[in-house]
């Protein structure tokens, strides 16, 4: 059961001292506060209905006590990347939670979040870790050369992906086939299609190349197979 | 013992066409899958092909193992790939937009009770939808799983998104049902 269908119902209602006014103010609601527990903290479908019930202010007040433990403050670094940033941040600067122990836990989310205010990136630069110098180094750069960096590592991956096809299909196929078709291969490879290329790409690794795949990737036939058994794995290839 | 089986295939005829990939998987399994595009969970989608492949055996079948027959497309490139990249080159609009996605996937899939079996960030996938086609699709229809495939409509390269990222929405989906079910 829900926890907010649990409190609508009155199932595990506990006359509890934390009685505080709910998220939605303006019908003035009282509603008894559920105790934070981990149990609801390590269940993303638990916290949203806690945030969605009390607010999230009352989420993070209660959550104080619970930061000793790594897998709790990593749920907490997700509150960043479920829209909730900015208050993560004054909670953070709150509580003096820079600059400690938990910085990866609850920085590194809010940095892959996008999050960039002012009092962010400024403590990003005071601290004294030189992974958020290079963050904030590489957020100032212009968004097109972020992406022409992006591109041309990508881009050499293809390069990779093809190159390791080209390994394994030499690698694992008989030698006089291989030598035989080798024009052909350098054809087939160049003109894949990007979807087809990234396909390869995760089925050659864990396949064992052979004559029937090779013959299928050169499309001697109009369909490939790829049969692939847990424990004993195998292929076939039209 | 053997409890799993995948089929690939590749349709080689119209370029035009996506990658088909053929999934044979245990009853219960396929149950789920179809339940999780169903009930509009962004996951790899369900082609018709599989119903006939169900329904008329053919050669291949022998080789088979496993109960159903499914057929879905090539429906983007694994998350893990793209989001390396993109935090290391600071793009983190992106980098939080699929993210959120890939959360909410997790979340909705616990609320349906369903348990993936495997959900690493190898089984999820991204693609990118051209924004009108998409926000058009969506409000006639609802759900995802069910949008036609049109090559000039969509594509899995962030490339392309990156150039031009006011012109498409970036989808994630999650794939590869072979270990899912309900609990």
């Amino acid at each position: 059961m829900m926890l907010a269908t649990q409190l609508r119902t009155g199932v595990h209602y506990s006359p509890s001292p934390h009685l505080k006014m709910t998220a939605n103010t303006k019908e003035k609601v009282r509603q008894p506060i559920e105790p934070l527990s981990e149990k609801i903290i390590l269940n993303p479908v638990l916290v949203k209905d806690y945030i969605d019930t009390f607010g999230i202010e009352t989420f993070l007040d209660q959550i104080i006590g619970f930061c000793n433990n790594a897998p709790i403050v990593q749920r907490i670094g997700v509150l960043a990347n479920l829209g909730y940033a900015q208050e993560l941040w004054e909670w953070m600067m709150d509580h003096g939670k820079i600059d400690f122990e938990y910085n990866f836990l609850l920085v590194n989310p809010l940095i892959q979040s996008g999050f960039s205010s002012d009092s962010f990136i400024s403590a990003l630069e005071a601290s004294k870790n030189s992974n958020f110098h290079e963050y904030v180094k590489l957020l100032r750069l212009p968004y097109q050369e972020r992406v022409a960096r992006f591109t041309s590592e990508w881009n050499t991956g293809i390069e990779n992906k093809k190159d390791k096809l080209r390994f394994y299909l030499r690698r694992y196929c008989n030698p006089q086939l291989y030598a035989q078709y080798q024009s052909e291969i350098e054809v087939r490879i160049s003109n894949l299609t990007y979807e087809e290329l990234i396909f390869y790409s995760n089925v050659y690794t864990r396949a064992h190349i052979s004559e029937s795949f090779l013959a299928g990737f050169l499309k001697k036939k109009n369909v490939i197979v790829k049969m692939f058994i847990k424990n004993g794995e195998s292929n076939l290839f039209f | 013992m053997v409890n799993q089986t995948f089929f690939f295939k590749i349709d080689n005829i119209d370029p035009a066409k996506p990658v088909t990939l053929i999934h044979v998987l245990p009853n219960k399994s396929a149950a789920v899958w179809l339940k999780i595009v169903e009930q509009g969970i962004p996951a790899a989608p369900i082609s018709q092909e599989g119903h006939r492949l169900n329904q008329s055996p053919n050669k291949l079948k022998h080789f088979l193992i496993g109960d159903k027959v499914i057929t879905s497309r090539f429906c983007g490139v694994a998350m893990a790939d793209v989001m390396t990249l993109l935090e290391k080159n600071g793009l983190f609009d992106l980098y939080a937009t699929i993210n959120r996605q890939k959360e909410s996937i997790v979340k909705a899939l616990k609320k349906a009770n369903i348990n993936h079996g495997h959900l690493h960030l190898g089984n999820f996938v991204v693609e990118f939808i051209k924004k009108d086609y998409y926000h058009q699709w969506m409000q006639e229809n609802g759900n995802i799983n069910h949008i036609p495939f049109t090559r000039e409509k969509s594509t899995s390269n962030p490339v392309e998104y990156l150039a031009q990222p006011d012109s498409y929405e970036a989808v994630v989906r999650v794939i590869d049902f072979d270990l899912a079910k309900e609990v």
